[in-house]
């Protein structure tokens, strides 16, 4: 029997020095509204495993009615601005695959089947491929006020009465809802909407001696006018990322005992590897977005990664690795930075795939007063059916 | 080699070509009577054949020759009858107060104006409507004092009410639109005040005269629990043929009753399968369709 063919992925690597203007790294957590994993990679630092264990999170859950729960979200969700505090997710049912998110933009985005979208009354969109033009997507907005100006917010609905009867009836035919939702800003708020139950996050921690560590070495890519120098790039880059994979997943093969059966496994490390000790931290839980950029803040504000436990401290082992899963099954996976309004399409499914990976070393050159460069290299995987790149 | 044209010997050709013309009449003096008509004669006297008679028997005898055209129907005459059978057409029509569809809307018979386009003025006609229905389905009378009967036990047999409603007319029914292709018209709702062949004239609660595409639409209506009737039907007729021009006080005890506040039996109406005129319904059988997606 053949076993099916993968679905098609969309791998991109960016490439940057971290400063004070580069956008792309401050905010890349607030990119992807949902995050259900972080990772943590870095070689073994006490300093820095003390400042990660620091950093807890905390979610709630609950079952309730979708109009419900609006009612009482909707006190988080600024009246004029994009903007809220509480963003939420409502889990598929058992018997039913609709779904839905409430993003830091204020914005409930519905994704439901065409049975629901025939009886739900509210206008939406379907999705462009052909294989799931059975999804529509519909959006509305918390706001007191929905500008209407822009080509995407014009297709987005008002929490009005005609809305809330349409999601009252959706709840009597359907159900109580199982939702999970956090707030950006945990500080001053000590307790969840009534009835729900608090989740803390936090982090596991897992240790590994004696296994195969890469030099990391970052460098813009080459130009295409020299092939093959591009062609080491990304075939560099590939093992390194690999590696990153297969650390989160404590793959044996990275150890440098390991002798495994070449006709199982062949495994080469990337080039310039050492052995050496490595740490990996865990948060799994719906992660906010301001958590997960406090998490990169605090790594790249601290001096733990600096000083590494490996032989000598050379610069090639000063590196930290960050790797996030968003949730597979949320509406809206992505927010562009420089067009928040629009929502890029995609299918919420079981299989959906969005995951980022950042990979960060610190060159400190010597005898240069400690001044630091943080190079960085992003690689963003998504599956198919998602229109975030076209 | 056998030819066509007849043997052919060294001496004497003899010539029998099918072809050939008879020979000609000349000076000979031809008698025609009854007994002897001069083509049989003729050709069985000139035949080079074997058997003459029989050449003539097969293939001349009885035979129709077309001389000229035929007489045709003239157009005019044509005309005339399509003219008669078109006035005939009319007069029954007429005798039976028939009006075409293209008269009607030109002469602007079903077109409401906006103080007419008002929910309460059809609530009579709704009320009426749920009598038809209570006659139609033969409901049983509504119990005296509280409903203590539980709710299984008070609804009739669904089914047997299907094969009915399907060639009711549905002027007058408060119909819902539950499912359709276009979001905007789930959640319309309206009495009935005109049902065409592909869709449903509604007057809604709002005062808004709205039209409802039956195609790709699944509908909600309602008929009452109990008859709506009062409990002698006679007493009624009499009190409409007494005062024809009087408002008739209808069954319901108070017209501002919809269907809804009464207790009642909701039904589904899939339009796609319902795409037909309500007197073409009548008298049709419903033939099963595919599938009832939309």
């Amino acid at each position: 029997m053949d076993a099916p063919p993968p679905t098609p992925r969309h791998t991109r690597l960016s490439t940057g020095t971290y400063g004070p203007n580069d956008t792309k790294l401050q905010q890349l957590a607030s990119t992807h509204p949902f995050t259900q994993q972080l990772d943590v990679v870095f070689p073994s630092s006490a300093t820095l495993e003390s400042v990660l264990q620091r950093s807890e999170s905390e979610y709630w859950a609950c079952k309730s009615s979708l109009s419900a729960f609006l009612e009482s979200a909707k006190a988080f969700v600024s009246r004029y601005a994009m903007d809220s505090i509480i963003t939420a997710l409502g889990m598929p049912g058992p018997d039913s695959e609709d779904v839905w998110s409430l993003d830091t933009r204020g914005l409930l985005t519905l994704a439901v089947t065409k049975d629901t979208y025939e009886r739900l009354g509210l206008v939406g969109q379907r999705m462009p491929w052909k294989a799931c033009d059975d999804t529509f997507i519909i959006h509305i907005s918390l706001h007191e006020e929905v500008p209407h100006d822009t080509k995407p917010t014009k297709k987005w609905h008002r929490l009005g009465s005609k809305q809330k009867d349409a999601l009252r009836a959706w709840d009597a035919r359907r159900g109580p809802w199982h939702i999970m939702y956090n707030y950006q800003n945990q500080a001053h708020i000590a307790t969840g909407i009534e009835g729900s139950a608090a989740r803390g996050v936090k982090p596991s921690m897992r240790k590994a001696a004696g296994i195969h560590v890469p030099g990391v070495r970052l460098r813009p890519r080459p130009h295409e006018d020299e092939p093959d120098a591009v062609d080491d790039w990304d075939e560099y880059m590939s093992s390194l990322f690999e590696w990153v994979g297969m650390v989160c997943m404590g793959a044996q093969r990275l150890e440098a005992s390991d002798r495994a059966d070449p006709y199982l496994a062949v495994y080469t490390p990337p080039a310039g590897s050492h052995v050496g000790n490595i740490t990996h931290m865990r948060w799994t839980g719906l992660l906010p977005p301001a958590f997960v950029q406090s998490v990169i803040d605090a790594t790249i504000n601290d001096d733990g990664w600096h000083n590494s436990d490996a032989p000598g401290g050379s610069p090639a082992s000063r590196f930290v690795a960050f790797t996030g899963h968003g949730v597979p099954t949320t509406p809206v996976a992505y927010l562009p930075l420089r067009d928040v309004m629009s929502t890029p399409i995609r299918a919420p499914r079981a299989e959906s795939e969005d995951t980022w990976s950042l990979i960060m070393t610190n060159d400190r050159e010597p005898g240069l007063n400690g001044s630091t460069s943080v190079e960085w290299v992003l690689a963003e995987s998504i599956g198919q059916w998602d229109s975030r790149w076209g | 080699m056998a030819s066509p044209f007849g043997s052919m010997t060294g001496d004497d050709f003899i010539v029998s070509d099918i072809y050939t013309d008879l020979p000609p009449i000349d000076n000979q003096r031809v008698k025609l009577s009854s007994s002897t008509p001069f083509t049989p004669t003729y050709v069985k006297g000139n035949v080079r054949s074997t058997d003459p008679a029989q050449i003539y028997a097969s293939r001349i005898r009885g035979r129709q020759l077309l001389l000229e055209n035929p007489a045709r129907e003239s157009k005019a005459k044509r005309e005339r009858e399509e003219k008669r059978e078109k006035r005939r057409a009319e007069k029954a029509n007429k005798a039976a107060r028939v009006i075409s569809s293209r008269a009607a809307g030109s002469s602007g018979l079903w077109r409401l104006d906006r103080e007419e386009t008002k929910f309460s003025l059809f609530l009579p006609l709704h009320s009426l409507w749920l009598g038809y229905m209570s006659e139609l389905l033969a409901l049983p009378p509504a119990p005296s004092g509280s409903i203590t009967q539980p709710v299984a036990d008070a609804v009739p047999s669904a089914p047997a009410m299907h094969a009915k409603l399907v060639k009711a007319d549905f002027h007058g029914s408060l119909v819902t639109v539950r499912q359709s292709k276009n979001p905007c018209l789930v959640g319309l709702s309206g009495v009935v005040v005109h049902e065409t062949e592909n869709t449903f004239k509604v007057v809604t609660k709002k005062d808004q005269l709205k039209l409802i595409p039956k195609q790709n639409a699944i509908f909600a209506f309602s008929v009452p629990l109990y008859s709506t009737n009062p409990p002698s039907s006679s007493n009624l007729r009499t009190t409409i043929l007494n005062a024809p021009g009087s408002a008739t006080p209808l069954t319901s005890p108070d017209n501002a009753q919809t269907v809804l506040d009464l207790p009642h039996i909701e039904f589904e109406l899939h339009g796609n399968q319902f795409c037909f005129r309500a007197a073409e319904r009548s008298n049709r059988k419903f033939k099963h369709k595919e599938t009832i997606e939309l």
